[in-house]
């Protein structure tokens, strides 16, 4: 089988195609190397994200489902990725480990 | 002030205890217990209790009882007397009591007294990790650094800004800005960001607003081992770096981007200073390349002067990555346990060009192809996704289990079509550390579970040994004996990455460190860590590479201060070169302890030519 080809992360797809999960979601566009970040933010906002800082090559925007699946068919954004949960690197009881 | 005498039976603290009592008050000058204050109450026991002191004496035998009457005589209080040495029933005698200063003077005469000394307060310290294990006392004697002018960023839970810690000596606070982030899903991060000001306004009672600066102590814990003055404990648990700005950065919740805003703003913070950035955070979405958004970002922001330093992970134990080869003409099958009943995810990795069919399959093997259709079974609700990866151009296979039944096992089935290359590599978690592990009972390998975003290229990747066996809490002794120092702490992720970059680079001690606990917060108030808690003060005794990685910080941080624009390349060379290597440890670099364990005097030694 062949894999489906998209730039947005798998929690995104599956929010653009379901009903539920409101209306907008904060997300980081990552462009490519030689895109200017500012131009590209610019353009992001004339669409209609809502952009939160542009640094690099990651712009965090806040877009709506139709806006998130527009944004990844732009051939100078390589990927549109929602935020993931990171976890403090420690143990939370006394137990040991051997 | 009277000269003091040239042979006495009281150590020096004693002696100008003493004499600073016995002067005479003058109006313009401090009091005798002013200075006392001032300049014995860091190493003698607090004061608080008046004009009295504890100390040791030893004395002749036949005159112990003569030694408890005199104290009895002086209105102080016999806390132990016994002999010195068991072994001699004619030994000294060694008596701890309390006695008044004011009685210092006349027992220095007393003919039977061979010495006198000030009880002084022991705190277990970052000691153990100061002195064999990494030689950083030996290397501040002979480079008296403390990370001054160099801004230690902490990327974390928060940090307790009221802990004594990070204050200085006059009270005010060591932190140039606390950067609460909160963001949610639906809406545009917060940032509220609180100065120097703000904080020294907020320790003296002005209402200001600020938070609680950790809510979980995770990040205290961290700073203070990178950062903290010891002041709580009169030094003894100061960090590696006691004289470095710190920057904290409060991450609600902890995700991603808010670790990407927050590197951005302590760099933005730092501005020309140099600075280092501690990430002990980390976890295993993404395909451990150097590809997601926020090893991208650590990547992109480091440079001259701007280090990040993250924990490699605890997962070596935790069955939480799986690898293996396809074949052509035989299915390959993943399987996998539910550990959560609320959420759970499985990533596997297929390299481009290798041509499959996949599967996924319940408990009771109703099999399902992964076309991101919602499937909701009696064993859970699953997604499965099959997809290019824009970034690495690798297959990924993304599989979610919402309500899934804990203990069930699932399968995912690849069957070769055509296979070029063959190695896949899976990675599982779920959202609550406590569950996330055992997730390949049987085929789960400790190898490549170094986590985002230690695996980021400019990451210097720190994994953990042993820092002690035994210590002591609010809950008495705890021993561990079947640790020793300096061993590799068995938890402490394994790497290399997925494309067999080598991390970890280095490992520190992580496993057992004593420092601050943040007030209010989950590890002060979790009875399951009640036998972690400290007895001396806001302290708590942690482990985990968060713990190693914070000294690698401070390590950095001092060798910043002297050439503060050192790039990330040049930092991993030194720390290379210079890491302690031995028959446990290996010669070169191994996925355990990556090119060896840390060792402070070498590297600040390094002077570049091998």
């Amino acid at each position: 089988m062949k894999p489906l080809r998209s730039r947005l992360a798998p929690g995104l797809i599956r929010w653009t195609q379901e009903p539920d999960g409101g209306d907008r979601r904060l997300v980081m566009v990552h462009i490519s190397p030689s895109s200017d970040p500012t131009v590209a933010a610019a353009e992001l906002e004339r669409r209609g994200a809502a952009v939160d800082n542009a640094d690099r090559g990651l712009i965090t925007v806040l877009v709506t489902r139709s806006l998130a699946r527009e944004v990844a068919e732009q051939p100078w954004v390589l990927a549109v990725v929602d935020p993931t949960p990171i976890f403090p690197v420690s143990f939370m009881s006394s137990t040991p480990l051997s | 002030m009277a000269r003091l005498p040239r042979h006495s039976a009281l150590d020096s603290q004693l002696l100008l205890r003493a004499h600073l009592a016995s002067e005479p008050a003058a109006s313009t000058e401090p009091s005798a217990h002013e200075l006392a204050v001032k300049y014995l109450a860091p190493r003698t026991d607090r004061l608080e209790s008046g004009n009295e002191i504890t100390v040791k004496m030893l004395v002749d035998s036949p005159a112990a009882e003569e030694a408890l009457a005199w104290i009895k005589e002086q209105e102080g209080t016999v806390i132990s007397a016994d002999a010195a040495l068991r072994s001699s029933a004619d030994g000294p005698w060694l008596i701890l009591a309390r006695i008044p200063v004011a009685a210092l003077l006349e027992a220095d005469q007393l003919p039977w007294i061979r010495s006198m000394e000030a009880s002084r307060l022991l705190f277990p310290k970052l000691d153990v990790a100061r002195g064999q294990l990494t030689r950083l006392d030996e290397a501040l004697a002979a480079h008296p650094l403390t990370g001054d002018g160099v801004v230690v960023g902490i990327i974390d839970t928060g940090i307790d800004w009221q802990h004594d810690d990070f204050r200085n000596k006059d009270g005010t606070t060591r932190i140039d800005h606390f950067v609460h982030i909160v963001s949610s899903q639906a809406g545009m991060p917060q940032i509220t960001m609180y100065t120097r000001k703000d904080l020294n306004e907020a320790l003296q009672g002005l209402p200001k607003g600020i938070p609680l600066g950790d809510e979980l102590g995770h990040g205290t814990h961290c700073a203070s081992i990178a950062a903290g003055n010891g002041n709580a404990s009169h030094g003894g648990l100061r960090g590696v770096a006691p004289g470095a700005t710190i920057v904290a950065v409060r991450s609600d919740p902890l995700e991603d981007q808010n670790v990407i805003q927050g590197l951005r703003l302590l760099f933005e913070i730092a501005g020309t200073r140099p600075a280092v950035a501690n990430i002990s955070l980390g976890g295993h979405r993404g395909g451990h390349d150097g590809t997601s958004a926020l090893e991208f970002a650590i990547d992109q922001m480091s440079g001259p002067g701007h280090i990040v330093v993250a924990a490699a992970g605890n997962e070596a134990l935790s069955a939480i990555h799986f690898s293996g080869d396809l074949a052509e003409g035989s299915d390959f099958i993943v399987k996998f346990r539910v550990a959560d009943p609320d959420y759970q995810y499985v990533d596997v990795w297929i390299p481009r060009g290798d041509q499959v069919d996949l599967y996924v399959d319940t408990p009771d093997r109703t099999s399902f192809v992964p076309d991101g259709t919602l499937h909701y079974t009696q064993y859970g609700t699953l997604s499965a996704l099959f997809l290019e990866n824009n970034l690495n151009r690798d297959q990924h296979l993304a599989v979610e289990l919402w309500g899934g039944v804990v203990e069930e096992e699932w399968e995912i089935r690849i069957r070769p079509q055509e296979i070029l290359h063959g190695k896949i590599h899976a990675w599982a978690g779920t959202n609550n550390p406590r569950t996330s592990f055992g997730l390949f009972p049987k085929t789960g390998s400790p190898d490549c579970t170094v986590c985002i975003p230690a695996t980021a290229n400019r990451a210097i990747a720190v994994g953990s040994i042993v820092n002690r066996n035994q210590f002591s809490s609010a809950a008495g002794p705890q021993d561990y004996q079947f640790l020793t120092p300096g061993e590799l702490s068995a938890f402490s992720s394994r790497g290399p990455t997925r494309f067999g970059v080598q991390k970890p680079d280095i490992v520190a001690p992580g496993q057992f460190i004593t420092a601050a606990l943040a007030t209010g917060s989950f590890f002060e108030s979790e009875p399951d860590l009640e036998s972690n808690r400290g007895v001396h003060g806001p302290y708590i005794t942690l482990q985990g590479t968060s713990m190693s990685a914070p000294f690698v910080t401070g390590v950095i941080a001092l060798l910043l201060e002297r050439e503060p624009k050192l790039n990330t390349e040049e930092i991993r060379k030194r720390l290379q070169v210079t890491a302690h290597r031995d028959k446990t440890t290996g010669r070169v670099w191994n996925e355990a302890f990556g090119f060896g364990k840390l060792d402070v005097l070498a590297f600040l030694e390094y002077s570049g030519v091998i």
